[in-house]
């Protein structure tokens, strides 16, 4: 029997316990949700928060993205070991295909260096690269997203685009002084200004979160043709332009689909460019400058894709 | 003083045992952001942090503060990229409905708790669809975020498991 004092004071404790809790559930979700609405408007309290918790994480997710790396190179290993004799064909006809390529490419290089002779062409600044490792995806049914173990401390900025071998995955979103965070193509807030083919056709690309992306803003009179090339345009002076994105897989009255060049499910390490824009000059500071167009890797793209195919 | 070590030990012993429930969720939420490069999983993640949750609100109230929910979840908004307190949301929401419902669950069958879990997830899933679709004022595919709650409800047996017998083996005296 607890003694009378006692009794009462647990006649008041336990309600008003039972009232703080309820008080503490209603306090969190309104504390969630104000969050919420703090980074909808992309306060930079949010942002800082967002990329210090990061920094913090990064080195963990590094540790542990390691050990992952090596089992997925296992079965990568006996996957490619089951496919050898269908990749063995794959490749003799893609190398047969890229030797005829090279020949245009030396006729284009030549006639390209000629031209500039004409011109007196300055070339544009050439892209910084930065490699880097993807420590964290994204995993989540809402976000296409990537974690890399770069950032400030390695060059790496907000708007740079990130590219693996093929083409263009994504771009930097977030910033800390050790990680980045990339939003990927496919995701339902990554709007890219590209132009399609050699027409010169330009719209807005477009993710909604699954693997196909699709064209938005796109010119009625477009003519568009499955297997055109999609590549940047370089509009908005965010991205460079020519960096290539993927090919359009279908054309039909809803819109057009283009499918990545990257496999989004295999990135393992990236390469983020840093690319000086060019800066408008008055025009009798820089009479003979012309814009540098594509230095680099692009450059390749742009021209093989302005060749005609052997 | 040999004593005086021995009850220390002791107390931090317990003490480490009394942490594990959070410490449990806070491994999954990292572990889920690792990139794993299989094909489908990078893009569906099971929310195994929410089963976690789920699991040690029911069989351990009394060791996973609410606060320590909300906070995991933030980890996870930042970790994952979705809107910083979606999660935490979600956390708190799972915690707050078991809490309110804690007669129903004692004593319950293995069954009967998979099935309210099932209930609850898809719940709380859909109603972060719909924040997520506000959040972002255009429409979201919903096949993936379905694709994830079944995958999330289809881990349940393993991951309860894995569980109870951290329950049994670990915590038996907390």
């Amino acid at each position: 029997m607890p003694p009378p004092g006692q009794k009462y004071v647990l006649r008041i404790a336990l309600p008003l316990r039972a009232q703080a809790q309820r008080f503490g559930f209603i306090v969190l979700l309104a504390l969630a949700f104000t969050l919420m609405v703090f980074a909808r408007t992309e306060m930079m309290v949010v942002e800082r928060f967002r990329t210090n918790v990061l920094d913090m994480f990064v080195p963990v997710l590094s540790a542990l993205s390691h050990p992952v790396g090596s089992v997925r190179d296992v079965t990568s290993a006996i996957n490619s070991w089951t496919m050898l004799h269908q990749e063995n064909v794959q490749l003799r006809e893609v190398n047969a295909r890229l030797q005829r390529w090279e020949v245009v490419a030396h006729k284009l290089e030549r006639e390209n260096a000629a031209l500039k002779t004409l011109l007196s062409y300055r070339p544009g600044p050439l892209a910084s690269f930065i490699s880097a490792r993807v420590v964290g995806g994204s995993g989540s049914a809402f976000v296409r997203a990537l974690m890399l173990n770069s950032g400030s401390r390695n060059g790496v900025e907000k708007g740079h685009a990130v590219m693996d071998g093929t083409g263009m995955a994504g771009r930097v979103v977030e910033v800390g002084q050790r990680s980045a965070r990339v939003l990927l193509l496919t995701d339902l807030n990554s709007r890219i200004p590209i132009v399609i083919g050699t027409s010169g056709d330009r719209a807005i690309l477009a993710g909604d979160n699954s693997d196909v992306l699709y064209l938005d803003l796109l010119s009625p009179k477009a003519d568009i043709d499955v297997g055109m090339r999609v590549t940047t345009s370089g509009h908005g002076g965010k991205l460079p332009s020519g960096l290539p994105i993927g090919r359009v897989s279908a054309v039909h009255e809803g819109g057009v689909k283009v499918q990545p060049f990257v496999d989004f499910d295999r990135l393992e390490y990236v390469i983020v460019a840093n690319w000086t824009m060019p800066v408008f000059e008055p025009v009798s500071a820089s009479k003979d400058k012309v814009d540098g167009g594509l230095p680099g890797k692009g450059e390749e793209h742009e021209h093989a894709s302005e060749g005609s195919p052997p | 003083m040999r004593i005086e070590v021995e009850e220390f030990l002791r107390r931090l012993e317990v003490g480490l045992r009394c942490t594990l429930p959070t410490m449990v969720t806070l491994s999954l939420v990292v572990l889920c952001a690792v990139p794993y490069g299989i094909p489908g999983l990078n893009k569906v993640m099971p929310l195994l942090p929410l089963l976690s949750v789920y699991f040690w609100s029911v069989h351990r109230p009394n060791l996973t503060p609410v606060l320590g929910h909300f906070l995991i979840g933030l980890l996870q908004d930042v970790l994952v990229g979705t809107p910083l307190g979606l999660s935490a949301a979600m956390f708190v929401g799972i915690h707050a409905a078991v809490h309110y419902q804690r007669p129903f669950f004692h004593g319950k069958t293995f069954l009967v708790l998979w099935f309210s879990f099932a209930l609850l997830m898809t719940i709380i899933v859909l109603l972060s669809y719909m924040v997520v679709a506000t959040y972002n004022l255009s429409f979201v595919p919903i096949l993936p975020v379905l694709l994830q709650l079944s995958l999330t409800i289809a881990f349940y047996p393993l991951l309860t498991r894995i569980f109870q017998w951290t329950l049994r083996a670990l915590m038996r005296t907390v």
